[in-house]
């Protein structure tokens, strides 16, 4: 996968940034779903600030609680206990919602079920045109997102046509035409093929530099999760770790007791280290991996 | 006994505009005791293939049979050849219907008309292999569960059934990964000690590497590739990309690193063999 690595070093720089700037907070949030077991949250008191224009990978094991917290981020779940804030808004005012709707656009993980439209622009322009705008506004707005997501050239044709990762970048341009602060991705790229998933990875590496946009993304690809500025992970309702993703995938035994994995070349770099080989901490991509062992021998 | 495909062809919505060729004359032998692994881009035709095997789809052109025996002659037949083929689908959450996990585990072994005894011992044994636990799972509703718990449900009610041959469409899709090394693993083992016949269909490269023993490329809706796992994935790894395929990272930093030198040997497709390769050719330095 191309490697788009962070600027943010330091758990120290990491909280900084987040505190200086927050668009979204969660303060002690608690969350039980009705007639789940009690006692058994899916929410058990989260903390947590996502800094403004920061890339944020949300993991964990099945059922730890990411699609729950991230439901709370655009106010389709309200706190059982605790707040959370978006761009200052408490999500559990009413007169909030509709604002908070608009900062928060969420993609979620079947490609199939997101499109509306019998064509692609018409999908795209489906979320301006309820928001009322006029239509040239619509028109620069689509054009905008088609552009963005490298979907011009499909503008005239039928969604269910696409490719998987074609689909995905499509679902991606219609929240972008509501030109959200924040996006937010529910495992996006889980049912695509390599190629597609790439695809949307790109978009998101760029849509983060070029546009700085906020990206919170839960994923289950570790790969993915190493593209991140911030890796999240999430264990039983709470969150375990959070910090730079080659600190957080240096410790190859505490991620597996939380249900994870390290991408491959950490895992080979453990394994390597383990059997005497001195292999310096913190090695991500496959090239890294490349040149610590040919520095080696 | 196999699952045979003879010369089987099948198009989406023929004689419309939007028709679409997903399989175009395919001949293959899936074998007893298999692990076969179905690899290809989105769109090659895969899901299309393997809803060819428990009779969901019916061939335009050519014929299936499991066990020698041909589907789609009448219900009977076809009912009993279902059970012995286990398919689990790319959305499993669509195939979750009951209003608790355990009857929704249990419904196929309760149709098959077994004791409720066997049952029950089904449903737990399934769920060990999903990693669900059966006290805090079985009496929820199976909607109530986060995605990767309905992926787990959806599997275990096809294990349940004891399947002679188990089709897997991306089974590992929102599993975390701990849970799917797990999960595979288990079925990996019951493959080896049963000789239960596995069809898994990946985007995983790794999975494939670590698991199949045979390896079936898929392009536009025909076969391309058929062979071992190290002979498609490791001496055809220059093909890959031809077929919108990538080698497994493995295989990449092997053949990156040999290209700088390394005397790296083409077994080496897993991080296993791959650490003890290096390990051994850095002792060897050292030594000298
Ligand atoms: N609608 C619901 N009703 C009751 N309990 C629920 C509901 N949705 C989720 N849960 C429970 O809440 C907990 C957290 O679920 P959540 O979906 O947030 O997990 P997740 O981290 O997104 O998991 P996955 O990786 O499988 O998607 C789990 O124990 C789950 O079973
Ligand atoms: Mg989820």
């Amino acid at each position: 996968m191309t490697n788009f690595r962070l600027d943010i070093k330091t758990r120290q720089q990491l909280a900084a940034a987040t505190v200086r700037d927050a668009v979204i907070v969660a303060e002690g949030l608690v969350y039980e779903h009705d007639g789940a077991a009690a006692g058994h949250p899916a929410l058990d008191g989260v903390d947590l600030a996502i800094g403004r224009g920061q890339w944020v990978a949300l993991v964990g094991r099945n059922g730890s609680g990411k699609s729950t917290l991230v439901k709370h981020f655009n106010a389709l779940l309200l706190p059982t206990a605790g707040r959370c804030w978006v761009d200052g808004l408490s999500t559990d005012g009413p007169e909030n919602l509709w604002t908070i709707r608009c900062t928060v656009g969420m993609v979620f993980q079947n490609p199939d079920n997101q499109s509306v439209a019998a064509v692609v622009e018409e999908d795209v322009a489906f979320g301006p045109e309820n928001l009322g705008l006029a239509p040239d506004e619509i028109r620069r707005r689509v054009d905008e997102a088609l552009t963005v997501t490298g979907l011009g050239e499909y503008r005239h044709h039928a969604p269910h046509l696409l490719s998987g990762g074609q689909k995905q970048r499509l679902a991606i341009a219609g929240v972008l035409a509501m030109r959200p602060q924040v996006l937010v991705l529910d495992e996006a790229t889980s049912m695509l093929d390599p190629q597609g998933r790439e695809e949307v990875m790109g978009l998101l590496a760029r849509l983060h530099r070029q546009e700085r946009m906020t990206i919170v993304m839960v994923t289950h690809f570790m790969a993915e999760a190493a593209l991140a500025q911030r890796v999240v992970v999430m264990d039983g309702g709470r969150v375990a770790v959070d910090d730079c993703p080659d600190r957080v995938f240096a410790d190859v035994l505490r991620m597996r007791e939380l249900g994870l994995a390290v991408p491959l070349p950490a895992e080979l770099a453990f394994r390597l280290r383990q059997q005497g080989l001195t292999l310096p901490a913190g090695v991500l991509t496959e090239k890294e991996l490349v040149g610590e062992l040919c520095r080696l021998s | 006994m196999p699952i045979e495909l003879i010369d089987v062809s099948y198009t989406y919505m023929p004689r419309t505009p939007f028709r679409r060729e997903a399989l175009r004359g395919i001949s293959l032998t899936v074998g007893d005791g298999e692990f076969l692994a179905v690899i290809g881009r989105t769109g090659s035709g895969k899901s299309s293939l393997i809803q060819h095997f428990n009779g969901l789809l019916r061939p335009q052109r050519g014929r299936v049979t499991v066990d020698g025996v041909a589907l789609h002659q009448n219900r009977a037949i076809d009912k009993l050849l279902r059970r012995k083929v286990g398919v689990v689908f790319q959305y499993p959450e669509h195939q979750l219907f009951a209003e608790t996990v355990y009857e929704d585990i249990a419904f196929g072994p309760i149709n098959h008309g077994l004791p409720a005894g066997e049952v029950e011992q089904r449903v737990r044994d399934a769920m060990r292999v999903v990693g669900l636990d059966f006290g805090e799972v079985a009496r929820r509703s199976p909607f109530s569960l986060s995605g990767g718990q309905m992926r787990r449900v959806a599997l275990a009610g096809v294990l349940a059934m004891r399947p002679q041959y188990l089709v897997l469409d991306e089974p590992s899709a929102g599993l975390d990964p701990a849970g799917r090394r797990e999960i595979l693993g288990k079925i990996y083992r019951l493959h080896r000690r049963h000789r239960l016949t596995v069809v898994l269909v990946t985007h995983n490269m790794e999975e494939v590497a670590a698991l199949a023993e045979r390896v079936m490329v898929m392009k536009d809706g025909r076969v391309v590739s058929d062979g071992s796992t190290r002979q498609v994935l490791v001496e055809q790894a220059d093909r890959l990309p031809e077929w919108g395929l990538r080698p497994p990272g493995v295989v990449r930093i092997a053949a990156e690193l040999r290209r700088r030198g390394w005397p790296l040997p083409t077994e080496v497709m897993t991080t296993g063999s791959l650490a003890r390769a290096v390990v051994s050719i850095c002792g060897r330095t050292d030594a000298e």
